[in-house]
């Protein structure tokens, strides 16, 4: 399953039938049908634009704006915590997070959350990824930071 | 990607839009009277509309009274062999249709 986390919205994709499934038992996740893919539950109803003051997704939004999902959630600088369910401000994400270079692509320890910060102090933003069955883990395939 | 909502402005040129106050919205027509309209969101880009139908209402019927008053003028020039002169009251009328009209001018949304 294929994975595009875009300024903490989420993209899933299935490459295979059963691995959104797979994907909710594994992680106690739900997934919902969103577009021609996936994306949490919470998300589904993601907004296509924000006025500054009025809530979005429980979050009150601080500009106003109208663009795709995640260009919202980067106007109003927020991401999805899938750990809480919430939509928050990148700013105060505070989990530490390694990635590593492993070939051609990169490895974590489990699903990155978006803002998360790395040692070096960059803080995450967009990633792509998939989920490898063999090894029950998130493969990286592109990271990008703040 | 943009998106179009319902809203207002009030006479101060406060734009409301889904019950919230829109500062962002820049107000593209005249704004000098409060309306209804439609707010044009595209980026970060907030833009007001009004709906003119109210002013082109109050437009037309302003100018529908202007030519009947000139044709009660004209039947009365019309009239003058028999009876000459007794237009003022017609033509104060005319001038007042032509004061309301500057007044529209300087009321339009």
């Amino acid at each position: 399953m294929r994975l595009n986390c875009l300024h903490g919205f989420f993209i899933f994709q299935e490459t295979k039938v059963g691995q959104v499934s797979d994907f909710m038992s594994l992680t106690g996740l739900s997934l919902v049908p969103w577009r021609d893919a996936y994306t949490f539950e919470a998300l589904v109803d993601a907004p296509n634009f924000s006025l500054a003051g009025k809530t979005m997704l429980e979050h009150p939004a601080t500009k106003t704006f109208a663009g795709e999902p995640w260009e919202v959630f980067e106007a109003n600088e927020v991401v999805y915590n899938f750990d809480t369910g919430l939509v928050v401000p990148i700013a105060s994400i505070t989990q530490r997070v390694v990635i590593q270079l492993a070939g051609n692509r990169f490895i974590s320890n489990g699903l990155i959350l978006p803002g998360s910060l790395t040692d070096d102090g960059d803080r995450v933003k967009d990633y792509s990824a998939w989920f490898s069955r063999d090894t029950l883990r998130w493969l990286y395939s592109g990271v990008s930071y703040v | 990607m943009s998106k179009i909502l319902n809203a207002t402005c009030s006479a101060a040129g406060v734009v409301m839009a889904e019950g919230q106050t829109v500062p962002a919205a820049v107000v593209l027509s005249e704004g000098k009277k409060a309306s209804n309209g439609v707010l044009l969101l595209e980026g970060d880009k907030a833009n007001y509309l009004t709906s003119n139908a109210a002013d082109i209402k109050a437009l037309i019927e302003s100018l529908v009274t202007i030519i009947n008053q000139i044709a009660t003028i004209a039947t009365g020039l019309d009239a003058v062999t028999v009876s000459p002169g007794g237009q003022t009251a017609a033509i104060t009328m005319l001038q007042t249709m032509k004061t309301q009209l500057e007044a529209t001018k300087e009321q339009l949304k």
